[in-house]
């Protein structure tokens, strides 16, 4: 692999997470509640393109679909790649289409999932998420029409028409949404929505008193973190050419969390930086693959390094590479211990000072 | 009958994973996500066992007690008593990662055991014996299992109620800070807490072998059911989550059965402890306990 | 035989109470009063070890015990009544009880606890009950009894009659002065109801805003108009 070609690939794989991170900062580090089943809304955009791209470029190409979608997704999708090479409108049009059901279908179904499961407490609404993305992981497992089950589909290459520089106009599309995602982000993060929603996250009894508008914030960040998610999942499906539903597990949404974790929370350069170092050190860790010849499987490695960094960084910086800035919080035990009340731990709060 | 028998079993397994779940919960208020990586790791000590003594496992539940206890000793002891003061989710995450280092490990062993120890250690099973009782032939998990499980539980209320250690766990369970100020050495307490729900967890692991094929991952298999368990059994309570246990157990043995024709039955399990854990939440988020506990005192 | 010098309290870096001193003897009762969030309990906490100490000193027994972790403080003989939460609620009156004796380095045996019943008659027909049922005045009585089967030579106690009857506030602050003079007693008494605590106690200390405003006699105290007026809400004195 060429060096141009290496770098290009380094970058979208970075994009994609970037973006993954950026959406779950969004809901983690504004909203206080991270959004456990991020791999299913990732696995949504991913599996729209999936499902949906060799089909629509037949629909679209007005030719039929014959044999079942496992056996022949990957026929069709180099077909339609062929058309498209000649044709660059018809990898827009599969491509706009795509976008949008992935990113409908997301915020949807983040709205859907969340509505009923958002009063519960922190740590059940966590295993409910996580068991979600579960079942979507299974059912397109099970279920061939959607992505070919454990076959997988494949994914109609858009950028066809760019020939030998596919790979950097996908990278640059990349790029753009990742640009579109950090923009989002600080306005949302920086205007009124963004304090209310801080707020709602440090304090909780004050949010209730908002009522019903604290329930429709948290659904309108979902639904966006989610949509973002789906936009990752699109570029990630593309990038890879294929979806398989079992790239899709827990442990995906979990790498994510990391990011946000070790790159700092409640700021917009935290989720990049984690993004950068994860991917740093998992395509050195594949590079070490190939370069020392270890008794050990470098993947199993791979997991414990991760896990540790992990347990460490919140053992001995909890804020991450790049902590939130102020306004001053200090932690609701100290407040609440000093006003002489019981701390419940229990409760997802934290009391919130300004310092104005 | 022989259905029966089964779910008695599988269930009497689960009581011990969840109810060993339970205390950790209950003590140390983390939601504990390495408990079900506990359990294989008892499967795997149940496997060594087994390989080099050429015993049946059965008599490895000293040494999968011995090995589940200590890792969730060293659990406490590294991860989560210094990370005592972050919240609920930091410390979920933090389980998490527990639970990837320990599933990560466990494939390296496996890979270890594999290639220079000769021991098939993925997707592994135990052959049970038979065993003859009354004028009946049964398998001997039916009856080692739920023996066990009573006998140990029985033990742990006898530990908890009657005995000053157990004083000292329910105190620090309820307000560590309380038992602290009155000169209690909560880190103690609370290894010794921990020690106990790892091993009730490794015991369970012998017994799971027996009819599932265990791979150092299975622990996300199992993990849901034990929550479920948890969830339905109610918070705080260790009779609670027994009786939860008892009916999940039930449950998923009877629908695996009678579902064993449509081919779907991976996906069965998470399914139903997935809509257990929903439902509990939205119609008695006390859970079982619920029903039986009166409401707590009025002090603020 | 408590010697508190220039005491900086607080939380993480969060300074609550700003240099505070003052001195107590066995057998002496020192109340502490002032208005809400001027830092009382913060200051208990930090001399027992439950805060942050940012400075100061803090001398028992002619030792220094500013950084030593509450369980070494037990150990030699000081006692804390946190403020709400002394008991706990799950486990019976006996429990309770047997609890407060493990923590003894030797294993003392049942015959302190009888001790301590003796001067908390009330607490005997209790035994087998949940603290839970009990009422408020009961659970502190326990509370405080949990804490005496130690032999305590220092009792720092926190607001100890909040959310009682004023029957039952009364015959608390009796019994306090009761252990004080059986047991030769040091203690340390936050108060919200001030004018209780003045005239109960030997010495008194006056915080607002972290900062100790008086200290001396409570008698004073009470008579200076404006310090009893404004920070205690005092509208004459005695």
């Amino acid at each position: 692999m060429s060096l141009e070609s290496a770098v290009v690939d380094v970058l979208v794989l970075y994009t994609v997470y970037a973006i993954l991170a950026l959406s779950m900062e969004l809901e983690y580090g504004e909203l206080g509640l991270p959004n456990f089943a991020k791999v299913a809304f990732f696995a949504v955009g991913a599996f729209s393109a999936g499902a949906l791209s060799a089909r629509l470029g037949l629909m679209l190409l007005g030719l039929s679909w014959e044999g079942s979608f496992k056996e022949r997704s990957w026929y069709y999708a180099t077909l339609v790649a062929r058309e498209v090479a000649r044709n660059p409108l018809l990898g827009v049009a599969i491509l706009s289409v795509v976008l949008v059901v992935a990113v409908t279908a997301s915020a949807v179904l983040g709205v859907l999932v969340t509505y009923p499961t958002l009063r519960l407490r922190e740590d059940y609404l966590a295993i409910t998420l996580i068991a979600f993305s579960e079942i979507v992981r299974v059912t397109a497992r099970n279920f061939d029409a959607i992505v070919g089950g454990t076959f997988g589909a494949g994914v109609a290459d858009v950028f066809a028409w760019a020939g030998g520089a596919r790979y950097p106009v996908l990278l640059l599309f990349a790029l753009g949404s990742l640009a579109s995602s950090y923009a989002v982000y600080r306005r949302l993060s920086t205007s009124r929505y963004g304090r209310v929603l801080r707020s709602i996250r440090d304090d909780e009894l004050a949010a209730l008193t908002l009522g019903r508008d604290v329930w429709k914030l948290r659904m309108k960040t979902l639904a966006l973190g989610s949509a973002l998610a789906a936009v990752a999942g699109v570029i990630y499906a593309l990038y890879m050419g294929a979806v398989s539903p079992d790239d899709f597990t827990v442990g995906k949404t979990f790498v994510v969390v990391m990011m946000v974790v070790l790159g700092g929370r409640g700021n917009p350069l935290g989720p990049l930086a984690g993004a950068a170092l994860y991917t740093l050190l998992d395509k050195a860790l594949s590079f070490a693959k190939h370069l020392v010849a270890i008794p050990l499987d470098i993947n199993y490695l791979a997991y414990i390094i991760f896990g540790v960094s992990l347990l460490a960084v919140l053992r001995w910086r909890p804020e991450g590479l790049i902590p939130e800035k102020p306004p001053l919080t200090l932690r609701r035990e100290v407040v609440l211990s000093y006003l002489g009340e019981k701390e419940d731990r229990r409760t997802p709060c934290k009391l919130f000072i300004q310092q104005f | 009958m022989e259905l029966l028998l089964e779910a008695v079993s599988y269930s009497s397994v689960l009581a011990l994973a969840s109810v060993g779940l339970s205390l950790c919960i209950i003590t140390t208020k983390v939601d504990n996500f390495a408990h079900a990586d506990y359990v294989v790791l008892g499967a795997y000590a149940a496997l060594l066992f087994k390989a080099s003594s050429g015993l049946t496992p059965y008599l490895s539940l000293p040494l999968a007690a011995l090995a589940g206890g200590l890792a969730a000793l060293l659990s406490y002891l590294l991860v989560f008593e210094p990370l005592r003061r972050h919240g609920t989710i930091t410390l979920m995450i933090a389980s998490m990662a527990l639970g990837l280092v320990i599933r990560a490990l466990l494939q390296l062993f496996a890979d270890y055991a594999q290639s220079s120890l000769g021991i098939f250690a993925r997707g592994f099973v135990f052959r049970d014996i038979a065993v003859q009782l009354g004028g009946a032939r049964l398998e001997m998990l039916t009856v080692a299992a739920p023996l066990t499980s009573l006998s140990l539980l029985v033990l742990l209320y006898l530990l908890l109620f009657r005995t000053r250690l157990g004083i000292r766990m329910r105190a620090v369970a309820e307000d560590a800070e309380l038992a602290e100020v009155l000169g209690i050495d909560v880190k103690r307490t609370l290894s010794l807490s921990w020690f106990i729900s790892g091993a009730l967890a490794g015991v369970a692991g012998v017994f799971l072998p027996f009819r599932f094929s265990i791979s150092p991952d299975s622990g996300s298999f199992i993990l849901l059911s034990l929550f479920a368990a948890v969830t339905l059994g109610g918070l705080g309570s260790l009779t609670g989550t027994l009786v939860a246990s008892y009916l999940i157990g039930f449950t998923e043995t009877m629908l695996v059965y009678g579902l064993s024709g449509l081919g779907v039955s991976t996906a069965l399990r998470p399914l139903l402890a997935f809509s257990v854990i929903t439902l509990t939440l939205l119609l008695q988020p006390r859970g079982l306990a619920g029903l039986w506990r009166t409401e707590r005192g009025a002090l603020p | 035989m408590l010697l508190v010098e220039n005491l900086s309290v607080g939380y993480g870096k969060m300074e609550v109470v700003h240099g505070v001193s003052f001195s107590l003897s066995r057998g002496r009762v020192l109340a502490v009063v002032g208005p809400n969030g001027s830092g009382k309990s913060t200051l208990l906490k930090g001399v027992f070890g439950a805060a942050d100490v940012l400075g100061g000193r803090v001398v028992y027994d002619g030792v220094d015990v500013t950084r030593a972790p509450p369980h070494v403080k037990v150990s030699l003989g000081m006692a804390y009544l946190p403020q709400v939460r002394g008991v706990f609620e799950e486990l019976t009156v006996r429990e309770n009880l047997e609890l407060a004796l493990m923590s003894l380095p030797k294993s003392e045996s049942w015959e302190r606890v009888e001790e301590v019943l003796e001067l908390f008659p009330e607490l005997k027909g209790l035994m087998h009950r949940r603290a839970r049922t009990l009422s408020g005045g009961e659970r502190q009585m326990l509370a405080i009894a949990m804490n005496m089967v130690r032999r305590p030579r220092l009792l720092m106690l926190d607001e100890p009659t909040a959310a009682l009857a004023p029957k039952t506030a009364g015959a608390l602050i009796r019994k306090i002065l009761e252990l004080r003079d059986s047991y030769n007693l040091a203690v340390v008494l936050v108060e919200q109801n001030a004018r209780l605590a003045l005239k109960v106690s030997d010495e008194a200390l006056l915080m607002v805003s972290g900062e100790a405003k008086y200290l001396g006699s409570p008698e004073e105290l009470l008579n200076n108009p404006n310090l009893a007026r404004v920070y205690l809400g005092l509208s004459h004195a005695g």
